[in-house]
């Protein structure tokens, strides 16, 4: 039972690092803003994207980009630092085995 | 050169002689009608011979294409679809797109089928300028290499098909492979039999000629090819008077004349003597036909000494064309116009006088022609690098563009880019696409057609546009432009390539989910955003001019007008003429040249006209070419008033 136990906790354990991990990534990895903001140019420049559309998406892009860039400027505690130091879990049903 | 003129002389010889000739031009700027004084076009038209049988043809390469690509377009998506990950919609919208630079890749092929078509018994083809024809003599290996390619997308779908039926039917794909494979095969063999293939060169005697020729046969050599016969043009006849003009050239001919046979010592040359006005039409092809066959050629090479050249003086103030030529504004100038019309030695005088009187213009000289002499002209070696010239030249650089390296430099940088592209593709995946790198890798290791035109335009681009990182490098490009037809290919290659260059953005963002955006994106988006910017430019009258160059005669001036409307077409700026080699002798011979040369002059449209002098020997060196310069003057204002005024009553 032990053992399942720290399976299943180490698995969710497991998981909630790499949430973590991509949570980090979304707030301060800046690849992809800007995959986002060359794919806006390059629908540009097929001209999918109007001046104005493109305008108004390259600033809120660039904002993003520069939101991370002060982030990281500031050395703000990043979700790099986080860790999962326990999980608690509660069961509904009853275990199987004690009956 | 006359190269034209001589393949019409020779294809009416032997029709009259009793055979079935065929007469196909190749170059993408036809002269072969103005030569028979026949209008012709794709469709082979019958020549009035007096014997025999001559059908003459202008090839129209972009045509050709389209007949070739229809035919075989279901078999080459069905190998695409097959070997990418392309849907056929993609595979379309690659299929559709215009080819730059095509008339290489067709005009063998489409020569092959032309004579295999109608069974003449001899085929005579007027080809493209030098570096272009050696372009078309690699196209059979051009065409195994796609074979190959499309080979290799269709293993594949061979493997997987055998893997699970056990057994593999070969289909439409397989023999249209093949048929490239075996057509590739057999154009090389034609080309290197010498019992089938003979290769007759035309030259002037003249030093940049001569180094041309030199370069050029060795390179048919070198591939397999027997050149026949060197066919030594336009030679000045011996003369009774003591003309200085004509003395002079008779000795600059036979010093040419010497190198040539010193240089290329297992070659038959056949001397042609110059007429008074260059051969048109029937009658006198069939003149000219007699001189290319008769066995006993007869020119005496003049040996009288050579004459010590003036001292050189340097130029105290620029010359009155020097803002015709280059706009205070000018940012692209490029010298075009027929092969052997002087091209290279008018576009570096230019370029000097210019740098000689402004220093502070930073000017980069580019030869954009695969059969270079500019660095003959100038008397300097030059090679792909931007090199400076010796002499009073402090923001000059030159270079001759060598597009096989180009390529092979920009190839490597997207290999790596590509290899990134698999990654992405294959991350989280087992599977190795190995047929799938292996038909990428062939296909970058296939050099595109139009490969000078294509490299010429990016090199403009790289030191002429701004890019995010780096400033312009130069202030203007003076181009020695390939002869008429590339020349007209490479103002239209911004828009060409900027269509791939779309496509392939477009191909990117629709599996960019698979694949992301790596630096193929980035680099893409640059090339797309240059060459629109380069695309604009060459329309801007004020930053880029053509000058057109060309020589007081029939040919050249006929080509020149069709450069002329093309460039209209274009909306390209042309406002200056150069008329280069006006006659000046006073013998008798000179003068009739010269009242020729008149004649022909008159029907010049209505632009400002500049002209050169023919001087002998040619410059050679900054000291001569900055003297020529000085010798470059506007045509007479009544001259141009009374053409003015023509052009007004025609309209």
């Amino acid at each position: 039972m032990i053992v399942l136990d720290r399976l299943l906790v180490g698995g969710i354990r497991f998981v909630l690092d790499k949430l973590a991990a991509a949570a980090e990534a979304e707030l301060n990895d800046d690849t992809s803003l800007r995959e986002q903001l060359l794919a806006a140019q390059m629908r540009h420049e097929l001209g999918e994207l109007s001046d104005t559309e493109f305008a108004e998406l390259e600033s809120v892009l660039l904002a993003r980009l520069r939101e991370i860039r002060e982030r990281q400027r500031q050395g703000t505690p990043d979700m790099k630092d986080a860790r999962v130091t326990g999980v608690e879990i509660e069961f509904g049903g009853q275990d199987p085995d004690d009956r | 050169m006359g190269k034209t003129t001589c393949a019409a002389a020779t294809a009416l010889h032997l029709a009259e002689r009793g055979a079935h000739v065929l007469l196909i031009s190749t170059d993408p700027a036809h002269s072969l009608g103005d030569a028979l004084a026949v209008p012709l076009g794709d469709r082979a038209t019958r020549i009035p011979s007096r014997a025999g049988r001559l059908q003459a043809v202008e090839l129209d390469a972009d045509a050709a294409l389209a007949r070739w690509l229809n035919e075989r377009r279901g078999a080459l998506r069905l190998a695409a679809s097959r070997g990418t990950y392309l849907d056929d919609q993609d595979i379309d919208q690659f299929l559709d797109l215009s080819v730059p630079g095509v008339d290489e890749l067709v005009g063998l092929l489409e020569l092959h089928r032309r004579a295999t078509a109608a069974r003449p018994d001899v085929v005579v083809v007027d080809t493209a300028p030098t570096g272009h024809t050696l372009r078309l003599l690699s196209m059979p290996r051009t065409l195994r290499n796609l074979a190959a390619i499309f080979s290799g997308m269709q293993e594949k779908h061979r493997v997987v098909t055998e893997s699970l039926r056990g057994w593999w039917q070969p289909d439409n794909v397989d023999a249209v492979v093949e048929e490239m494979d075996e057509h590739g095969r057999a154009l090389l063999e034609l080309l290197q039999d010498p019992t089938r293939c003979a290769f007759r060169w035309v030259a002037l005697a003249e030093p940049l000629s001569v180094e041309e020729s030199i370069d050029g046969v060795t390179a048919l050599r070198q591939g397999g090819i027997t050149v026949e016969e060197l066919i030594l043009n336009r030679l000045t006849p011996p003369t009774t008077s003591r003309c200085a003009t004509c003395t002079a050239r008779r000795r600059s001919e036979a010093e040419a004349a010497e190198v040539l046979t010193a240089r290329l010592p297992n070659i038959t040359v056949r001397p042609v003597l110059a007429l008074d006005d260059e051969p048109r039409g029937l009658n006198a092809l069939r003149k000219l036909g007699r001189a290319l066959t008769t066995t006993r050629p007869r020119w005496e090479p003049a040996r009288s000494p050579r004459a010590t050249p003036a001292p050189f003086q340097r130029p105290r103030h620029p010359p009155t064309w020097l803002g015709l030529v280059f706009p205070p504004r000018a940012q692209l100038v490029l010298f075009a116009g027929k092969g052997g019309v002087g091209k290279t030695t008018c576009a570096a005088t230019a370029a000097l006088t210019l740098c000689l009187h402004q220093p502070q213009r930073r000017v980069l000289l580019l030869s954009a022609d695969p059969a270079h002499s500019l660095a003959d002209v100038l008397d300097v070696p030059l090679d792909d690098h931007e090199r400076p010239i010796p002499g009073p030249f402090p923001g000059l650089r030159a270079r001759e563009l060598d597009a096989d390296r180009a390529f092979r430099v920009r190839r490597e940088r997207y290999r790596h880019a590509v290899d990134e592209l698999f990654d992405g593709l294959l991350r989280g995946s087992r599977l190795d696409a190995t047929y799938d790198r292996a038909v990428m890798q062939d296909l970058m290791d296939l050099a595109p057609p139009g490969i000078d035109e294509l490299f010429a335009i990016l090199s403009v681009m790289d030191v002429l546009v701004p890019s995010a990182t780096e400033t312009a490098r130069y202030d203007l490009v003076v181009v020695d432009a390939a002869p008429t037809g590339h020349a007209l290919r490479l103002l239209q290659m911004p828009e060409v390539a900027q269509e791939w260059v779309r496509a392939l953005l477009a191909i990117l963002l629709k599996y960019r989910e698979v694949v992301g955006l790596g630096r193929l994106a980035e680099d893409l988006l640059e090339l797309a955003r240059g060459l629109r910017v380069l695309g604009q430019l060459l329309r801007q009258p004020e930053r880029t001019q053509v000058i057109p160059v060309t020589r007081a005669a029939e040919l050249p001036l006929a080509e020149t007008e069709r450069l002329l409307q093309r460039l209209h077409a274009l909306g390209m700026s042309a406002p200056t003429l150069l008329v280069n080699a006006v006659a000046s002798g006073g013998c008798p011979r000179c003068r009739r040249t010269g009242a020729a040369q008149h004649a022909h002059l008159q029907r010049l449209p209505s632009a400002t006209e500049l002209r050169a002098p023919q001087v002998f020997p040619p410059p050679r060196g900054w000291e001569a070419l900055v003297s020529l310069g000085a010798q470059w003057s506007l045509a007479p204002a009544e001259r141009l008033a009374g053409r003015a005024r023509r052009a007004v009553r025609e309209r």
